[in-house]
């Protein structure tokens, strides 16, 4: 962790970042309001103030901004991290696979990648959200099977170069089986390239989640997420533009703080060990 | 019966209709606890013969002929026999030890990884094993040393934790190819007495290839000459050195350095270059650079002969038997 005190941005990051997360998990316990609770006794048009009740105001339904932020915010990270694991998961051992066994095995696959990619996405999960349903796992499912693609040619490019590393020819000569080399010997060497990799894929996730959520297609009432409160706020915008202005923040300020994240290991991790980033 | 007995062992590289022979014909025995000494220059087949005795020659490259280890076929072998010899019965040493241990593995856990694999040991087992292992290649405060990777440690270091994974399994074969060419003078000198004690306290027959007349001199038993693929001379290594019988051993000995020479006349070099794969013509394959070729070195290829362990390829006259 020695890399976090030279380099400022990404310390900061990782900070602003921390505190965030530790809102959005802790904080809805220590509201006095519930996320779907319906202040019945307020007035639901006041803009929001900090002396008031709702400190971010209300939404239209008068349910409190401020616990709903940190509650869909609960949702868009859960659905990120799930769906980035799902992607890193099969990504790995599909590119690892490809890499390691090669010639027409690889060949095969990596069309097959090809193939997918070809599809139009958007659609794709379209398509899956309404065969089988909104439910909240299929959407984990379903954007991380869609996002692995990138993660596979990824890692199949950096399984090509350790597979005719010598510790690889080594492990042979030792008499291990294929997949025992490629499960010890190299995925433990992808590592870096795999994390710098998924903590970019995990601010796409989110956003391809808040997208969904927009169009009505991810999570549903009463349980929110920052796209379907993006979407909620955006209906008031005109009456209440504070509903559309406090989830919009909390969103971007989280893409912008992952993406800063992801590309300062992505520096850090692309270069010699031994030069300092700054 | 004999450790290892190579017959006729062949790597050709087929290329649609061409074939390029890349070892031609190669025959020698090994006993029980002896060493035999493969030395040849770069790209004259050392490597990728030892490699084809345990079924991992270069992909492009087909192996015929017969290697019985301890009886057992290893040409043609099925993949899950080959990986229980493999490691198990013989043990492979790389040349360039930066780059044969897994940067992100402990050295503990990849020499534990052995007996895991081949003696089912557990972890604990396989960690002290380990240790006496790192004990037996003179690496001292083995415990701390388990826990460190290989970034950690010096080139030597790191050749004695391939040695160790190596000898992890108590094989009866060692294959050592080049182990001391990516490194110092002085740590290869330590190698090589280390390589010589672990021989015997292991009861070791060792294959050993290089290019490096000194370390052959010290180490091996018996020396076989290699030269685009094929067998120039064999015999016990005193003799090879001392007398050798094949022009190009000559040759070969005339240019190593010498500490007593004068400075200030140009080493000797062999002329020429070697013949590329698939050049080689119907006759002696050293015939082009040789210096005592005769018209029928170009057209007629020598056969080994020779009496009992000494042999050479070569149609010149015995000088002396």
């Amino acid at each position: 962790m020695n890399f976090l005190r030279h380099d400022r941005a990404l310390s900061i990051a990782v900070v602003l970042l921390a505190v965030l997360l530790v809102f959005v998990v802790v904080g809805p316990w220590f509201s006095p309001y519930a996320c779907d609770e319906i202040d019945f006794a307020g007035d639901w048009s006041a803009p929001p103030t900090l002396a008031g009740a709702h400190w971010f105001g209300t939404d239209s339904l008068g349910r409190d901004l401020f616990v709903r932020g940190l509650c869909g915010g609960r949702l868009s990270l859960l659905v990120g991290l799930a769906s980035t694991l799902v992607s890193l998961l099969i990504g790995v051992l599909y590119g690892a696979v490809a890499g390691y066994v090669g010639g027409r095995l690889d060949t095969l696959m990596m069309r097959g990648v090809d193939v997918l990619y070809a599809l139009p996405f958007m659609f794709f999960v379209i398509v899956l959200m309404v065969l089988f349903g909104r439910h909240l796992l299929l959407m984990f499912v379903a954007i991380g099977a869609v996002n692995w693609l990138d993660m596979a040619r990824v890692v199949r490019g950096q399984t090509l170069a350790l597979r005719r590393r010598d510790f690889v020819a080594a492990a042979q000569l030792s008499g291990l089986r294929d997949r025992d080399i490629i499960l010890r010997h190299i995925v433990p060497n992808l590592a870096s390239t795999v994390v710098v990799y998924a903590a970019l894929t995990l601010p796409q996730v989110i956003l391809i989640e808040s997208f969904l959520s927009f169009l009505g297609l991810g999570v549903q009432e009463p349980a929110t997420s920052w796209g379907a409160l993006v979407n909620d706020g955006a209906r008031e915008m005109e009456t209440a533009p504070w509903s559309l202005l406090f989830p919009a923040t909390l969103l971007t300020a989280t893409l912008l703080l992952l993406n800063v994240i992801g590309e300062r290991l992505r520096l850090r991790f692309a270069r010699p060990a031994t030069s300092e980033v700054r | 019966m004999s450790l290892l007995d190579v017959r006729g062992l062949c790597l050709t590289l087929d290329r649609g209709h061409a074939s390029h022979t890349i070892v031609d014909d190669l025959s020698f025995t090994l006993d029980r606890g002896e060493s035999l000494a493969v030395v040849g220059e770069s790209g004259s087949g050392k490597t990728q013969a030892a490699l084809a005795l345990l079924g991992l020659q270069a992909p492009a490259l087909r192996a015929r002929g017969s290697a019985r280890f301890e009886g057992f076929e290893l040409i043609g072998a099925a993949a899950a026999a080959l990986r229980r010899v493999r490691g198990a019965r013989i043990g492979f040493v790389f040349q360039d030890p930066a780059t044969s241990l897994n940067p992100y593995l402990t050295v503990g856990a990849q020499i534990a990884e052995m007996l895991e694999l081949h003696q089912g040991a557990t972890r604990p087992a396989a960690l002290a094993e380990a240790r006496r292992l790192l004990d037996a290649v003179r690496i001292a405060d083995a415990p701390r040393r388990l826990a460190q990777y290989p970034h950690e440690m010096s080139g030597g270091m790191r050749q004695r934790v391939m040695i160790a994974i190596a000898l992890a399994c108590r094989p009866q074969l060692l294959i050592a190819d080049e182990p001391t060419t990516a490194l110092d003078v002085t740590v290869q000198q330590q190698l090589i007495t280390l390589l010589g004690d672990l021989r015997r306290e292991f009861a070791l027959a060792l294959l050993l290839i290089t290019h490096d007349l000194g370390v052959v001199a010290e180490l091996c038993e018996r020396t076989l000459v290699l030269y685009a693929g094929r067998m120039m001379e064999t015999g016990a290594t005193a003799h090879v050195l001392a007398r050798p019988a094949h022009p190009y051993t000559q040759a070969l000995l005339r240019a190593r350095p010498r500490l007593d020479g004068d400075t200030r006349v140009p080493l000797y070099a062999i002329p020429g270059a070697p013949p590329r794969a698939g050049q080689a013509g119907g006759g002696c394959v050293f015939a082009p650079r040789c210096t005592q070729a005769m018209e029928v070195c170009v057209q007629l290829r020598p056969a080994a002969q020779g009496i009992g362990d000494a042999r050479r390829a070569c149609h010149l006259q015995a000088t002396t038997p």
